[in-house]
């Protein structure tokens, strides 16, 4: 899961960088409003945690450009003004949610996860396909109830494969939800991170469709 | 005694309309009782007048007949004449009178005047006094002289009118005396409406309602108090409106730090690689510390607001607080490898707050050494520039933008180049506020060194200025 990171203070923008990795997420943080909307407009991110009192362009701006040219990505605003007034505003010029300052880090992951499954169209907060069942908020997956262990990395991809079930994605749309801009791509990773997959949960649940990428077919 | 202005106007009112009133009233009772005895005076020389010229005629004939009846009898009844007076009216006089013949024969004479003559003179009002009674009397001869008219009239009578008339005075002054109190407390009360209402609307309205009272309607004698209370108001709106945006901007700009500190101990709670926990912990104590910054200087700021219009005479060495300030800071700007120093010129006092001054100091040489890049230069220099001394502090850092320079005095404003600097955002606001307090003037501009210059022109400490307290400072911006 792709997720930018728009938070101008140190400290704070260090701590969620940190937290939101914890959770799974590949992480770009920016620090201010231009290289945030720079970024919409450059990668296509799974969700984005958008401070609103950013330097060179504010949150709201920020919201305004991209909604302005179409982009549909889910966006959790942080404010540290608690007026309904101002919450008002974050969602009325496309926020999804809000949260005040200072806030909980499980919360965020919660919210962030319900923008998620939104995004999705799912309302159940565990993903489904057959015996398999995936839970983004425990970060685990069972198979017949029996809990099997994945990796961070193997577990976003089919995190990733599950929340878009019958549709085909390539590979590189899959190394997007993988890798921050940090984070030094190996060519390889996708391929391995199915390989181990198809080990723990069976070879029928991910299909190759040669030169496209993969798809998880939707469950019968 | 504390009064109302309207009691105080209803008394003093009233005690001026008695005073006056009680002037005319005995100013008119003497005077109506002049008049009064000027026409009984009349009446009575009339009615002797009257007798004379009546009885004349008949008295000569009855002469003879009466100089034979014993003296004893000689009453009017036995003379034939007809007693004349009759009360008609009850305010008219009950005349007395004796008709003397040849100046010693008394002829005729009313029951009750004596048979003594009442006066020797003719023609002339005298007093006579009979039985404890007060007589106004008044005699007339006929021509010839052998028939006398003497009349009297009693004072009593006289004084019961002027009393009647007296009473009518203090009757009508003591019952339109309610009326008028009653007629002036109307009056005033209606002139006082338009404030009673302001004091009611006052009375209602929120602490925090600092309108300005509408002056339409104000009596002109009130307008100046009310003008000068509105002006209150604003400079109170303002003040309150400053508190507001200061404690908001205050609870504002602790939420950050807070939600970093919170989101930092949490991140580090569920880290189970030992470095990355050590790391997550060190930024909770780093935003700690930002917060505990913060805080202070958010004190330093409020108090510096209060009561820190008055400059007292320290006469401060800029100089030496110059000198100070930068042997703090040194270690700092030693870690960077920048080349600090200072020029300054000996003793240089100035008019201002020993400790204010030096928070000023420090303020602008630190924000220089957190701006300026590893291996810079921030030199500080202090001069005479004509009347005055110049503090000058120039780095080179980045420098702030032409438009940005107004907002880098506004409170938690964070320039545009210092995001990855430490700092509150405060340290020129808290720069700004002494300059304000001490009259004193700030510049920011371009230094020789590519980076930022601050100009602070201060007043120097002359012998003058101490015995002047601070009043021939002349005001910059």
């Amino acid at each position: 899961m792709r997720l930018l990171l728009a938070e101008d203070d140190q400290n704070l923008g260090s701590g969620l960088h940190a937290g939101l990795t914890q959770a799974g997420y590949a992480v770009d943080w920016v620090r201010d409003g231009e290289t945030a909307e720079i970024a919409f407009k450059t990668e296509e991110y799974d969700v984005s945690v958008l401070d609103i009192g950013l330097p060179k362009l504010s949150g709201l701006e920020v919201l305004d450009h991209i909604r302005a040219s179409g982009t549909s990505v889910p966006v959790l605003v942080l404010t540290a003004r608690d007026t309904i007034n101002d919450k008002i505003i974050g969602l009325d010029r496309g926020a999804d949610d809000y949260m005040v300052k200072p806030f909980d880090l499980d919360e965020l992951n919660a919210r962030i996860r319900a923008l998620l499954r939104r995004k999705a169209d799912r309302t159940l907060p565990v993903l489904q396909h057959g015996s398999i069942e995936l839970d983004p908020a425990s970060h685990t997956v069972k198979k017949e109830g029996a809990v099997v262990d994945l990796s961070t990395r193997a577990f976003t991809v089919l995190q990733t494969l599950l929340e878009n079930q019958g549709r085909v994605l390539s590979r590189t749309r899959l190394e997007e939800s993988l890798y921050s801009w940090k984070d030094e791509v190996d060519s390889n990773a996708v391929e391995v991170h199915i390989h181990h997959i198809r080990k723990k949960l069976g070879n029928d649940l991910i299909r190759t469709i040669r030169g496209v990428g993969y798809i998880v077919d939707k469950a019968a | 005694m504390k009064l109302s202005i309207k009691h105080r106007l209803l008394i003093l009112l009233l005690s001026f309309t008695i005073i006056v009133w009680g002037v005319i009233s005995v100013n008119s009772y003497y005077d109506t009782r002049h008049h009064l005895e000027e026409l009984f005076d009349a009446q009575l020389s009339q009615s002797a007048h009257v007798l004379l010229q009546l009885s004349s005629h008949e008295l000569y004939e009855q002469l003879a007949y009466l100089s034979e009846i014993p003296e004893a009898e000689q009453t009017v009844e036995h003379s034939g004449l007809s007693p004349i007076p009759i009360q008609i009216h009850k305010y008219e006089q009950h005349i007395k009178y004796q008709i003397w013949i040849n100046n010693y024969h008394l002829a005729v004479r009313t029951k009750d005047a004596p048979n003594t003559p009442l006066t020797i003179l003719n023609d002339t009002f005298t007093d006579y006094k009979h039985n404890g009674q007060l007589w106004r009397v008044y005699a007339v001869s006929n021509n010839a002289n052998n028939l006398q008219v003497q009349v009297a009239g009693d004072y009593s009578e006289r004084d019961k009118l002027t009393s009647a008339i007296a009473i009518r005075l203090l009757m009508s002054l003591g019952l339109s005396l309610p009326l008028l109190a009653m007629l002036i407390l109307v009056g005033v009360g209606k002139s006082f409406a338009p404030l009673e209402k302001i004091a009611h609307e006052m009375e209602k309205r929120k602490f925090d309602n600092l309108q300005a009272i509408d002056t339409e309607e104000i009596p002109t004698e009130a307008r100046p108090m009310i003008t000068a209370l509105n002006h209150l108001f604003e400079k109170l709106e303002k003040a309150f409106n400053n508190i507001t945006r200061f404690t908001a901007d205050a609870a504002h700009e602790l939420r950050t730090p807070l939600a970093a500190l919170k989101v930092n101990a949490q991140v580090a709670l569920r880290e189970k690689n030992d470095e990355l926990r050590g790391q997550a912990l060190k930024k909770v104590i780093s935003g700690v510390d930002h917060a505990t910054n913060i805080v202070e200087q958010l004190l330093m700021l409020s108090r510096l607001d209060p009561d820190s219009n008055v400059i007292k005479n320290e006469k401060p060495d800029l100089s030496l607080i110059a000198e100070e300030s930068i042997a703090e800071l040194t270690p700092t700007a030693l870690d960077k490898n920048i080349d600090i120093s200072l020029h300054a010129m000996q003793q240089a006092y100035v008019n201002g707050k020993l400790g204010m001054l030096h928070i000023l100091v420090r303020n602008l040489v630190e924000n220089a050494i957190q701006y300026t890049p590893d291996n810079g230069t921030v030199e500080v220099s202090i001069t005479q520039q004509n009347d005055n001394i110049l503090l000058t502090v120039a780095d080179s850092g980045p420098g702030i933008a032409l438009e940005e320079r107004e907002d880098v005095f506004k409170r938690f404003y964070r320039g545009a180049s210092g995001e990855n600097i430490p700092g509150t955002g405060l340290g020129l606001s808290i720069v700004s506020r002494i300059i304000e307090i001490h009259r004193a003037s700030i510049h920011l501009g371009h230094s020789k060194y590519n980076g930022l210059q601050v100009d602070v022109l201060l007043t120097p400490a002359t012998i003058k200025m101490a015995e002047n307290t601070g009043d021939t400072l002349s005001a910059t911006g």
